[in-house]
């Protein structure tokens, strides 16, 4: 994942993951729980129609300007 | 950067907007531009000092807010290069001394009197200062340091700034530190603006000739040797503001800086 070989993960690419995921919870104005909250509660209703889905989901909510933009990457298989 | 007034803004404090302000003037001066900088930070004012104009502040923007003085009164010319002024902050009042109807009509002033471009210099913060400088302005540039809380608070005003109608933002990276980079120990350049998204103008190296120039009060971009590597990195970011294409190098081992910061 980090590169090829072996080379070990370093302290900028954990800084890199957290600040990915601490800035999707900022943007969204919604607490890291509460956006855990939301993906589970997206995925359950998201199984009830794909049911082999995959389980990975990816949610951004952003505030631009006055919208809300959300982005959901949610994988099926068909 | 078409906008012409535009705010060197950055959330968190000490990340080098107040260094940024007095060398991206200086060098958009130097460059034949019409400049003003203006201090906002009331109660914590020090481009006048990064600037080494401490000496000669009579009327500051307070003043002029307040109608105790023309604008051209607390206008200071640095003596330095042609077409280059300050206005100062007040050191003395609060920050409740400021209005954005204000701080918008003083900018529309300055345009109109033909200055080609005003800088804005936030103070830290979310709060009504940065709003008052922000109001100002048509154009950001980011100031982030290649940390966790720098980028966080950045992502925070950018998106403060978007939601004031602010479409044209810039990022400048300062402090970086090529050896920890090349060491995988520090952000890249790339990896920053994967996560903040927005445009980069500028790379400033870790020098401590910034510190040096700041002592005497002689930002680095005045310097008509222009043999310092950060020196040179504002004035890279001055000719891009002004539309030209500086080529950025990759980080590359140690050939960093000589490719990033002198050939180009």
């Amino acid at each position: 994942m980090f590169g090829f070989g072996k080379r070990r993960k370093r302290s900028k690419d954990t800084l890199k993951e957290r600040l990915i995921v601490v800035l999707k919870s900022d943007r969204a104005k919604l607490s890291p729980a509460q956006m855990e909250e939301f993906k589970r509660d997206l995925a359950a209703v998201v199984d009830r129609y794909f049911p082999n889905r995959d389980r990975q989901i990816d949610v951004e909510v952003e505030h631009r300007d006055d919208r809300v933009v959300l982005t959901a990457n949610l994988p099926v298989e068909m | 950067m078409r906008a012409r007034s535009i705010v060197v803004t950055s959330g968190k404090g000490g990340v080098g907007k107040t260094t940024t302000t007095a060398n991206v003037g200086a060098a958009l001066a130097m460059q034949g531009e019409r400049v003003v900088v203006i201090d906002t930070d009331v109660g914590l004012r020090n481009l006048d000092v990064v600037m080494g104009l401490e000496g000669r502040v009579v009327y500051d923007l307070i003043d002029v807010f307040e109608g105790r003085c023309q604008l051209e009164q607390a206008m200071i010319r640095d003596k330095r290069v042609d077409n280059f002024f300050l206005v100062a902050a007040s050191q003395t009042r609060d920050k409740s001394a400021l209005n954005e109807g204000r701080m918008q009509a003083i900018v529309a002033e300055l345009l109109e009197r033909g200055f080609h471009r005003i800088l804005i210099d936030s103070p830290a913060g979310i709060e009504s200062g940065f709003q008052t400088a922000a109001s100002g302005a048509q154009g950001a540039l980011i100031v982030v340091n290649p940390e966790v809380s720098s980028i966080r608070d950045a992502d925070r005003i950018i998106g403060l700034l978007e939601a004031r109608g602010i479409r044209e933002m810039s990022l400048i990276i300062n402090r970086m530190r090529p050896a920890m980079v090349k060491r995988r120990d520090m952000l890249d350049i790339d990896d920053i603006i994967e996560v903040l998204r927005i445009k980069l103008v500028g790379v400033i190296p870790e020098d401590e000739e910034i510190i040096i120039s700041t002592n005497i009060g002689s930002p680095l971009a005045l310097d008509k040797g222009g043999k310092k590597t950060a020196g040179q990195a504002f004035i890279n970011i001055a000719k891009r503001l002004r539309g030209e294409d500086i080529p950025y190098m990759k980080l590359d081992g140690g050939g960093f800086f000589k490719r990033i910061f002198g050939g180009a």
